[in-house]
């Protein structure tokens, strides 16, 4: 790890801490992801295994953040020094290319500090296509990512590029599908069906995650800000409406359903007041209740939404 | 392509010959869920680009050069089917799935023709299954057992602590480049199985007896000569084969439009056919002669003989092994302790003997 000099901790990962660092030998920028493995006594984290092998796996498209390479170092601790054997304690540091910022402070930046302003509609556009190229990019080669919120979605401003990043809760999916854990995507971003309990889900759930992150950067506020699954629930029917076997065929029988009270489907468009009409379409086309029926990222890169965009760019 | 000369009923005709409800052809066993309800299918058809998947599938594929490596080294060979053998018992006893079966047999491998083992270390082959294992289930399911339990079905000759193991995950991880989602024949399966289009019964029947051939044919060296979608399409033509026969030709020229099987590729599929076929002649015969279970049914290639209670004194190098990394110090083999004085020995520190060294180069 001498090829790097370390300038600044940058926040909290899956699994630990992430610097700034630059790289020696060519002045570059690069971000560090410690993940200190004797914390962990039953061996190397599955998060950090997953990332790892998930982000070679999904390396060449430009809206993936950029694995550069995986270091493993024994760290010999201050009280070990003078030892003959010492202890060491093994780190890995994953070494990712450097974004400036995430989609999250960018959004804030927009919302409070000395100039609020909306986030203008050409860039809206332009990032959420680029977050569907990246999402296709994931689920054309089986991976789910899980965890899409915009705090994983690293921005260049100055290049106005995004790129998805900690892939730390993905996974690769398998035909035919299997049962996977329901405890993921931060509460915000999650789809009803795995608040409902499902672990036979799919594609949808990151879907339903973008179409989330795509109202709130027209709103520049959260969509469905639920403090617990069931108020996320809660928030989630009151605005779409409480889905049943008509919209959505099996609701019923998920393991965490109960009886919710009806309420009726408020109009989309007035949640977000500033979006035309395409917009709104491929938005609750990306909200469906019914997973089967949400629509795929392939297919909202064709949505007239983003026939204003000048896709020759991306 | 073949496939788009096959209307849907056609298609659906072919899968229908498929369903097999004779005892003799269950693989059910190999899989983790043997419930009779079809878990539920991809339903999005644009999920994939297909012909971008298959490309990148084709273009990542490659056979392992232990194959030919083992053939000269029959030491090694006898080593790495025990090896085998154990990972899928420990599989079968937790019910992981194929996929995480086939994984931990791909890493083992690419680290077995990578590594150079040194012979007064036999212990290490089993360390190295057991990373192999973990990593495998770790990338691959939803619950991992604690690693001292993983060791524990099919009473291991060996116990490793935990430290030590993740030693060695990270010695296998880093001589495989972290790569650990190759293609694999599963991955093939799955692809053909997709652009069946098919989501009922019927498809996931022949998805499951798919695999269980596959899984079947892990310990056996032979067939790691040949390509993931080589051995894909003949498992696929051995399943259909042994259903109805009369439908090969049809599904064999469906099967090689839709995997892109041409060139010299054909050759290696019927040779390939060819030795799978042996092999499971062989399975029958074995259980005529000794009126055992039908060999179908296990796990692994025949029955491996029990490990033996001495040291292995066998050379575990190999000519084509591009590294020279050596391990400094073995634990004891665990064979003659109670389970309770392997747990102790494995929890509380030994004064007698320090494993602080071991794997020292990490």
């Amino acid at each position: 790890m001498e090829k790097y000099e370390k300038l600044e901790k940058v926040g909290e990962g899956t699994y630990g801490k992430v610097y700034k660092a630059r790289e020696k030998a060519s002045g570059s920028l690069v971000a560090l992801k410690k993940t200190r493995l004797e914390m962990d006594e039953e061996g190397v984290p599955p998060t950090a295994l997953r990332e790892v092998s998930l982000l070679q796996l999904l390396s060449q498209s430009i809206y993936i953040v950029r694995l550069l390479s995986v270091e493993h170092v024994d760290k010999v601790p201050k009280s070990q020094k003078s030892s003959s054997n010492p202890l060491t304690k093994p780190i890995l540091y994953l070494v990712f290319e450097y974004l400036d910022t995430d989609l999250k402070k960018f959004i804030d930046s927009h919302r409070k500090g000395p100039n609020p302003r909306p986030l203008p509609p050409p860039l809206i556009q332009s990032f959420l296509f680029q977050l569907c190229k990246g999402v296709a990019h994931c689920h054309s080669h089986g991976v789910l990512h899980r965890d899409l919120k915009p705090q994983n979605l690293l921005l260049d401003q100055h290049k106005g590029i995004l790129k998805i990043a900690d892939l730390g809760l993905g996974r690769a999916f398998t035909v035919p599908l299997k049962s996977y854990t329901h405890e993921i995507v931060t509460l915000w971003y999650r789809a009803p069906e795995v608040l409902l309990g499902s672990t036979h889900y799919s594609t949808g759930v990151d879907i339903w995650s973008v179409g989330c992150i795509f109202a709130e950067m027209v709103r520049r506020q959260a969509l469905f800000p639920g403090d617990s699954e069931f108020q996320q629930l809660i928030h989630i029917f009151k605005m779409l409406g409480t889905p049943t076997e008509e919209n959505w065929p099996g609701v019923t029988s998920l393991r965490d359903w109960h009886v919710y009270p009806r309420w009726e489907p408020q109009s989309l468009a007035k949640n977000v007041p500033s979006l035309g009409p395409d917009g709104v379409d491929l938005l609750s086309k990306m909200l469906k209740y019914n997973p089967s029926e949400r629509i795929s990222a392939k297919a909202a890169l064709d949505h007239p939404y983003f026939d204003s965009l000048d896709k020759s760019q991306f | 392509m073949a496939y788009h000369h096959h209307d849907h009923t056609n298609r659906k005709s072919l899968l229908d010959t498929l369903y097999c409800s004779e005892a003799e052809e269950d693989y059910g066993h190999f899989l983790n869920n043997s419930s009779p309800a079809s878990p539920p299918f991809l339903l999005q058809s644009d999920m994939f680009s297909d012909e971008q998947e298959l490309t990148s599938l084709l273009g990542k594929e490659h056979h392992n050069p232990l194959s030919t490596c083992l053939q000269t080294n029959p030491a090694l060979d006898f080593a790495r089917r025990e090896a085998v053998e154990w990972m899928l018992k420990v599989n079968s006893h937790y019910s992981f799935s194929a996929l995480t079966a086939v994984l931990s047999v791909n890493y083992f491998d690419r680290f077995l023709f990578s590594f150079r083992f040194q012979n007064d270390k036999p212990w290490m082959v089993q360390l190295a299954a057991v990373a192999c294992l973990s990593i495998a289930a770790k990338v691959e399911e939803t619950h991992v057992p604690f690693l001292i339990d993983l060791q524990q079905v099919d009473e291991s000759r060996y116990l490793f602590e935990a430290k030590t193991i993740k030693k060695m995950e990270i010695l296998v991880l880093s001589t495989l480049g972290w790569k650990m989602n190759p293609p694999t024949p599963l991955s093939f399966l799955d692809y053909f199985t997709r652009r069946l289009g098919s989501k009922d019964h019927l498809c996931w029947e022949f998805l499951s007896k798919s695999q269980g051939v596959l899984l079947s044919l892990l310990g056996d060296s032979r067939f790691m000569s040949y390509l993931p979608s080589v051995l894909a399409t003949a498992t696929m033509m051995h399943v259909v084969k042994s259903v109805e026969p009369g439908l090969e030709a049809e599904y064999k020229s469906q099967l090689f439009g839709i995997l892109r099987i041409d060139k010299e590729k054909p050759e290696k599929v019927n040779s390939c056919c060819k030795l799978l076929l042996e092999v499971w002649s062989g399975y029958e015969e074995e259980e005529q002669e000794q009126g055992k279970q039908c060999m179908k049914r296990k796990f692994g290639i025949g029955s491996i003989p029990g490990s033996p209670n001495g040291v292995m004194d066998v050379s575990f190098s190999c000519d084509s092994s591009s590294n020279d990394s050596s391990v400094s110090s073995s634990p004891e083999p665990l064979s003659k302790k109670s389970r309770s004085e392997e747990q102790e020995q494995l929890l509380l520190p030994n004064p007698n003997h320090s494993n602080s060294d071991f794997l020292h180069r990490l």
